[in-house]
């Protein structure tokens, strides 16, 4: 199955071509168009995933596509915001996604929902993640532009720019300052990352691009 | 006219050259800047062609900017930027007396020869209610300007294609087009997120846009402070 | 001996045939070139000096059109202001042919309190700071990305919750948090909330208006205040909000959209919506054009679309956007949720 991520880092989407025998799962609205040879069949995730797949962002997202064809075809599959999308090859190795990154992946990678384990509670997103392990290719997005980084240490991050991590890095919520400069410099809660292992960031925050179109509001 | 676009594919905005007497249409608020050499009016009547009033311009444009500002150079050489209201990629599209079907939002800007019409009801408005989708009809012979809200590619089409219809940026009406079932069953479609999409069949250019606005806005809206 | 142009600014060199593949620094524009591994040279060329090695890392400079003096520059131009030269890339380019052009290009640079690298230009730009320690900077509350444990975080005297861009009035200061590498050196990374470009700039004594949400951060010896600008009272209603910086130190400010920047030297109209900074050598005049106006009933704090426009003349150089806020602020209206009663 060929795929490929167009359109980087801006508005990052998926064309792919698949052959009779192919699959590809993708999220309920990531369809932008396809070939009239491809055949789209809708599950309830409740069978597929371990858990309900929430999409954190708008709601819940119950329904995931699996796309097929008989003959031959081309898809593309996109994200509602424009972004970056990463591509990762799972060989039996795990890694840790924000819910609302997940777009697509191939029939041999397992997804399920856990719990962060912050030991601070925060009423936002951080709350879960996304655990895909297994065999085959898995594509993630996110609002900005997405690059890697290797921890060795002691790293911080503002929460909203985390999109995936491995399963060795240690995540520890905290205040960016003391309290009062926590609370009065606008950076609020932050996530301390330990290594070693990679994390990817996002160079845009959802969370940042409303409190942006807020503050240009009456 | 000569046009130049810089910073593609996101946030391309359009460089027009004009020469006196030139002059080129484009929605109220797309102006960024220009050299002093334009007269500028507002109006809501097409210029040039049958100099009629542009058809369905207050659909055409969100609340009271059903207008129209049409730039004329009073010099040689003048500059014009434009850019669209969202983030996105812009293509110039040559008209030579077919006719291209541009979705609403797309329609950036086009030269006098160019005629507009925002009535077309080719597809069925009831369908897309709420989603603001609406068609422009664009005949005649000059230079049209569109834009996008994410990446644009062309899809020669020869059989059929399926397209989600938020997706459509323009289309030839060499194409016949039809909606249709996304999935296997009725349900699966509705509630598979697709809903109903478009079946485009013939031959012709159809131009898509990688993203569409309103599944940006439903993730956003719930985060913004209440109107 | 290896003859060979820096593909910048064309000035020849003719090299020892040890410094084949090396990458050095033009003597004459400080552009980074790579020493070609096989050009014979003739030997009537005029004998040049060895190019000067350039020390790590080997990044591309920034641009030689940061100028610091404030004097006007006289070049011949039509009648039109001329986009600023942008100097082709010299690093590998990335892969989409579409992003082989210079605004997608990463600026970086080292100053005396940091060095800086721009990337992901011009639609999700990030700036990486890396400070010496003991050094400290000033950024707009929320600008942080991410940083090393080491950087201390104060928060600014008056505080960043409830952040709407207020009105800031003859000469308040601006609300920032600063950022200490205390012991050790420390990075930082920072970004705006909305998609766009950063760009940096150098100040030599000279001030630059900003737009009020186009500031980002700076270094200690830049001042930035507020200032109140232009058809006040005209219409009734307020003219163009803006932040004046100046001083000596580095200063780096954001846009929602591209940045252009735009060199005027004879006459340049824009939206005011679309301005992201500029000179204060250039005269400017704020006026309505009312064919511009596209009215709608979005209450928002900044003005552009209004038909607003800020007039530039005389010498100096302009940094527009290519998207507006207000724009944005139209189209996401409609999802908003309505409010409850």
């Amino acid at each position: 199955m060929y795929a490929e991520i167009r359109d980087k880092p801006s508005f990052a989407n998926i064309h792919v071509k698949l052959q009779p025998g192919d699959q590809i799962i993708a999220e309920a609205d990531a369809m932008a168009c396809m070939s009239s040879t491809i055949e789209m069949d809708t599950k309830w995730s409740g069978g597929f995933v371990q858990g309900i797949l929430k999409r954190v962002f708008g709601g819940e997202s119950m329904f995931v596509n699996t796309f097929s064809t008989q003959t031959g075809g081309e898809l593309v599959l996109t994200q509602p915001f424009p972004g970056d999308m990463q591509c990762l090859e799972l060989n039996g190795n795990t890694m840790f996604l924000q819910p609302g990154a997940f777009i697509a992946c191939e029939p041999g990678v397992k997804l399920g929902l856990g719990w962060a384990g912050f030991k601070m509670f925060i009423a936002r997103e951080g709350l879960f993640r996304l655990k895909v392990s297994g065999i085959g290719r898995v594509w993630f997005g996110a609002y900005g532009g997405i690059f890697q980084k290797e921890v060795e240490g002691e790293y911080v991050v503002d929460s909203g720019h985390l999109v995936a991590y491995e399963p060795t890095i240690g995540i520890r919520i905290g205040m960016a300052g003391g309290i009062f400069s926590s609370f009065f410099s606008g950076e609020g809660f932050v996530t301390r990352v330990s290594g070693p292992g990679r994390i990817y960031m996002q160079s845009r925050s959802f969370d940042g691009l409303a409190a942006w179109t807020n503050a240009h509001l009456w | 006219m000569q046009y130049e676009f810089l910073s593609r594919p996101a946030m391309t905005a359009a460089k027009l050259t004009l020469d006196a007497g030139e002059s080129i249409t484009c929605e109220v608020g797309a102006m960024i800047a220009m050299s002093r050499g334009f007269n500028v009016e507002t109006t809501s009547r097409n210029k040039g062609g049958s100099g009629g009033i542009v058809k369905g311009l207050k659909r055409m444009f969100a609340g009271e900017n059903f207008f129209l500002n049409h730039f004329t150079a009073t010099s040689p050489a003048q500059s014009l930027f434009i850019g669209p209201a969202m983030l996105g990629d812009i293509i110039h599209y040559p008209m030579t007396g077919g006719t291209l079907v541009v979705q609403g939002s797309s329609w950036l800007a086009s030269t006098s020869g160019v005629e507009i019409d925002a009535t077309f009801q080719g597809i069925g408005k009831a369908l897309f209610s709420g989603e603001g989708i609406f068609w422009v009809k664009c005949t005649g012979r000059g230079d049209l300007i569109l834009n996008s809200f994410g990446a644009i590619h062309c899809v020669e089409v020869n059989g059929e294609f399926v397209i989600d219809s938020g997706h459509i940026v323009a289309f030839e009406d060499t194409l016949e087009f039809r909606l249709g079932k996304a999935g296997k069953s009725l349900i699966g479609s509705f509630l598979g997120g697709e809903g109903l999409v478009c079946k485009f069949s013939g031959q012709g250019k159809l131009y898509y846009q990688t993203h569409n606005p309103p599944s940006f806005g439903k993730l956003l809206g719930p985060k913004l402070k209440p109107r | 001996m290896i003859q060979f142009d820096c593909q910048s600014c064309q000035k020849r060199y003719k090299v020892g045939d040890e410094l084949a593949g090396k990458k050095v620094k033009c003597r004459e524009c400080a552009q980074i070139m790579q020493i070609p591994v096989l050009a014979e040279a003739d030997d009537d060329d005029e004998p040049l000096i060895v190019a000067q090695l350039a020390g790590p890392p080997m990044r591309p400079q920034p641009p030689p059109t940061a100028r610091p003096q404030p004097s006007p520059i006289s070049r011949p131009q039509p009648a039109f202001a001329a986009l600023a030269s942008q100097r082709p890339p010299l690093q590998p380019q990335a892969t989409s042919s579409s992003r082989a052009n210079a605004s997608s290009k990463n600026l970086s640079g080292t100053t005396a309190d940091l060095s800086y690298e721009i990337s992901q230009r011009p639609d999700f730009a990030l700036v990486r700071i890396k400070l010496q320690a003991g050094r400290k900077i000033l950024a707009e509350p929320s600008a942080m990305v991410s940083m090393t444990p080491s950087v201390k975080l104060e928060a600014g005297i008056k505080g960043g919750l409830g952040k709407t861009f207020g009105k800031l009035l003859g000469g308040e200061s601006l609300i920032t948090n600063t950022f200490t590498a205390e012991n050790e050196p420390g990075e930082i990374m920072f970004a705006g909330g909305s998609a766009g470009d950063v760009a940096y700039q150098r100040l030599e004594g000279q001030t630059l208006y900003l737009q009020r949400g186009a500031y980002m951060l700076n270094t200690e010896g830049v001042e930035v205040t507020g200032k109140w600008q232009g058809a006040k009272g005209f219409f009734g209603g307020e003219g163009l909000v803006l932040l004046k910086a100046s001083g000596y130190g580095d200063l780096f400010f954001n846009s929602y959209g591209a940045i252009l920047e735009v060199d005027v030297t004879d006459g340049f109209i824009v939206d005011s919506g679309y301005i992201v900074a500029f000179e204060e050598t250039l005269d400017y005049h704020v006026t309505v054009l009312p064919g511009l106006r596209s009215g709608g009933k979005i209450k928002s704090l900044f003005f552009g679309g209004e038909g607003l426009v800020c007039e530039f003349s005389g010498f100096g150089r302009v940094w527009i956007q290519t998207r507006q806020v207000n724009s944005f602020l139209a189209w996401s209206n409609v999802f908003r949720p309505a409010k409850s009663n």
